[in-house]
């Protein structure tokens, strides 16, 4: 039985990590930092894992998807990050994208 | 706090140097975040900061998570021939030196001394072949594009037409007579080029081991044979890669036998690479010169003959392969 379970929790992790960049674009239209995106996500139900949301922030600045900034007015510095002209343009895209396919899943599992 | 901090180092150790303190900054300041939360205002306990870490996880996965290359030397587009040329190269250099010794063994004899200092040989050669070849593959890796890029390229751009066709009995390549071909080519080019003292036999009572390759004429040659030797490694190993013959292949090999059978040529209006300075009765030096003088030329001769047949036999091959025709088909279209 757990190994049936494990497979089960890997199949799981699979189908939520193709929709990871969708959580982190769309929450990100307003400025946020590392952790207050994960508390973020967390009060919309969406558990992720600390050790892959910091690096895939990274990542999508450095594809030119989120701008990010140090600031320094808090009582510690903390790197902000926010969407970009063309992460703005990306988001649409995907939401399309997004509920067409949740329309044909709902098709295929009716 | 000296958790924190080990934690840091632990994950910027991994780091590449240009982004390492601006991720080592990013993280302290996300875990002060989070102990923050957990606390409440309070002083951090230990147990407080290890949960925190925890939930960050090991210090191994979110720097690889972080590095944007797949954190690998040799990719999974590459790996399966990395593996193959490194065993053909372990074998080879192997049996290259095995057969070094046992030449200079039936010259010189061995004490049992000797085997060690041949598996030592052969250990560290191993670990230069190692090397070199991981090398090669590492940088060919690194000049390629990222696999993610030639994902989608590929999808694009890749059509059924280009498919090869099936080898037909003209183009297929036994891999046991390749990997022996390159064992052998690799082991002469060892020995023609740092042993061709070993190139010899005893003579006299006393049992002498007398060279009988001339040093100073080979090394006119030996730029030639290294030439050859090059082309007929890289045909090979395409061959063995590839698992069969192709339009390359045929003209590299054809190219390497019909280049031989010139050198051949060559040699044998040139003078006799046989050195007998050694021998001390001057019959017996005449006598051999002269005898060995016509095995020379006799071995040259067949050396000739032998890669003119060769040539002959894979232009005859590369002619009636189906492959070629399918070529001539494919321009057409």
């Amino acid at each position: 039985m757990a190994e049936k379970d494990t497979l089960y929790e890997g199949l799981i992790l699979e189908l939520r990590r193709g929709t990871l960049v969708l959580c982190v674009l769309g929450r990100l239209r307003e400025k946020k930092y590392g952790y207050a995106l994960v508390q973020d996500l967390k009060e919309h139900g969406v558990d992720i894992d600390q050790g892959t949301l910091y690096p895939l922030l990274r990542r999508l600045e450095k594809q030119g998807l989120l701008d990010s900034d140090w600031s320094l007015e808090e009582s510690r510095p903390r790197r902000y990050y926010i969407l970009s002209q063309e992460g703005y343009q990306v988001l649409e895209r995907m939401k399309k994208d997004w509920y067409a396919m949740a329309e044909t899943m709902e098709r295929i599992l009716a | 706090m000296d958790l924190i901090e080990r934690y840091i180092y632990s994950v910027g150790r991994l780091l590449p140097g240009k982004n390492r303190r601006d991720i080592e900054n990013e993280l302290r300041s996300l875990i002060m975040d989070a102990l923050d939360e957990r606390t409440q205002g309070e002083t951090p306990t230990e147990d407080d900061i290890i949960a925190v870490l925890k939930e960050l996880g090991e210090p191994s996965r979110i720097a690889r998570n972080y590095l944007q290359d797949g954190g690998y030397i040799i990719g999974p587009r590459f790996y399966s021939l990395y593996m193959l040329v490194i065993k053909i190269a372990l074998a080879a250099t192997a049996f290259g030196l095995c057969v070094a010794f046992a030449v200079e063994a039936i010259g010189n004899g061995v004490v049992p001394l000797d085997f060690l200092k041949l598996a030592g040989q052969i250990f560290l050669a191993m670990f230069s072949c190692v090397g070199v070849v991981t090398v090669t593959f590492a940088l060919t890796e690194r000049l390629n594009p990222n696999i993610q890029e030639e994902l989608t390229n590929e999808t694009q751009s890749w059509n059924p037409k280009d498919l090869p066709g099936i080898p037909d009995n003209h183009e297929k390549v036994k891999a046991s007579e390749q990997t022996l071909a390159l064992i052998f080519t690799v082991a002469f080019f060892v020995l023609i080029n740092f042993f061709p003292q070993l190139f010899g036999f005893f003579i006299g009572e006393k049992g002498r081991f007398i060279t009988l390759i001339d040093l100073i004429v080979l090394k006119d040659y030996l730029p030639f044979i290294n030439v050859l030797f090059g082309l007929s490694l890289v045909g090979t190993i395409l061959l063995l890669a590839e698992g069969r013959y192709r339009g390359l292949t045929f003209a590299l090999e054809i190219i390497g036998s019909l280049g031989a059978m010139i050198l051949a040529i060559f040699m044998l209006s040139g003078p006799v690479m046989v050195d007998v300075s050694l021998i001390d009765s001057p019959e017996l030096k005449a006598t051999l010169s002269k005898v060995l003088g016509w095995v020379y030329r006799g071995i040259l001769v067949m050396a000739a003959l032998a890669s003119a047949t060769e040539a002959v036999r894979l232009g005859n091959r590369w002619l009636k392969s189906s492959g070629r025709n399918v070529d001539i088909f494919q321009k057409h279209l």
